[in-house]
């Protein structure tokens, strides 16, 4: 008898002791669970950020946006405005070409007192080239980017960059 | 049978001390991940590249506009444009360009930045703070080029 009530003592032990350790690994697990998913969601919208943005760069950097050797740049986020012009009187071919919904330079420095949308009567005095789509279409993302352009000064061309943001957009509403 | 039951309380606390080792070696790793990889802020580096290729309206006696990136160095050494001192048509054309780009303000995404510009030997060619510093989410890009034989050093932090 007193054997017997040794061994169900011993046996509400383990018992005890397996649900304690139980709870205790529950509650370290939930601990870990938490912790990742609070970050997740600050790890997507950065990733989806960093995305957006390489995209532009992607752009910017294509044949038909980037400087390339024309104004002694290096800089992979240098747009040649002179050929961009050029690219907007062909837009309606380049319409999927690069996968976004639209592409648009405005730009930022020097400011002009209000828009006023790049045609090749206006150009350069001007600060905004629609290259897709005339209308704002979903939500833009943007990187900053060296516009430049050949400027002609008395007799003698210099190369004049300035400061612009390049926008795409998703068409995400 | 209060002596096992006192081993057994031990043991319970060493497998309690070693799960608490194991999170914390865990914490440690995912900490410093986060912050080595989360520094460079992409908007800040795009930022940088292409104020430092802008062209400035200080010009060379008798030769081209210098961008910023030269008029930096122009500044550094106590050069003059056609236009006047290079630091202050430095001054204004820095002041324009943050003033343009970013918006800053405690209801605004970014609550503040701080661009310095330095030589290597520490000596301050522009440096401008706008906004809330104190915030402890801060992001930025630092590029440095040799202008010269002298290492010209921008450094650029965003704070959220």
């Amino acid at each position: 008898m007193q054997i017997m009530v040794k061994a169900q003592m011993k046996i509400q032990q383990t018992a005890f002791m397996l649900i304690a350790l139980t709870l205790f690994f529950i509650l370290v697990a939930l601990f870990f669970i938490g912790f990742k998913i609070s970050g997740l969601k600050e790890d997507v919208e950065a990733l989806e950020e960093k995305q957006a943005k390489l995209l532009v760069s992607k752009i910017a950097a294509s044949p038909e946006f980037t400087c390339g050797e024309s104004y002694g740049i290096r800089n992979e986020n240098c747009v040649d405005a002179d050929k961009v012009l050029m690219l907007i009187q062909e837009k309606e071919k380049y319409k999927k070409f690069w996968g976004v919904d639209d592409i648009k330079i405005r730009k930022i420095y020097p400011k002009l007192p209000e828009d006023v949308v790049c045609t090749m009567a206006n150009y350069p005095n001007c600060n905004l080239i629609n290259i897709l789509e005339e209308e704002v279409v979903g939500t833009y993302v943007s990187n900053f980017i060296t516009l430049c352009r050949k400027e002609v000064e008395g007799n003698k061309f210099y190369d004049k960059c300035e400061l612009a943001i390049l926008m795409a957009s998703y068409g995400k509403e | 049978m209060r002596k096992k039951a006192q081993e057994e309380m031990v043991g319970f606390g060493m497998i309690i001390a070693i799960v608490m080792i194991i999170m914390v070696i865990f914490l440690w790793f995912y900490l410093n991940k986060s912050n080595n990889e989360e520094i460079i802020d992409y908007g800040a580096k795009s930022f940088v590249d292409s104020f430092l290729d802008y062209t400035s309206s200080c010009k060379e006696y008798g030769r081209d506009y210098l961008v910023v990136k030269e008029l930096i160095y122009w500044c550094y050494s106590g050069s003059s444009c056609e236009e006047g001192d290079a630091c202050e048509i430095l001054q204004e054309t820095m002041d324009g360009i943050l003033g343009q780009s970013w918006k800053v303000g405690e209801e605004e995404k970014i609550k503040g930045y701080s661009l310095n510009i330095t030589s290597e030997n520490g000596d301050f060619i522009y440096s401008k703070q706008e906004g809330n510093l104190i915030s402890a989410n801060s992001k930025g890009y630092y590029w440095e080029y040799p202008k010269k034989r002298i290492m010209m050093q921008v450094d650029f932090s965003i704070y959220y």
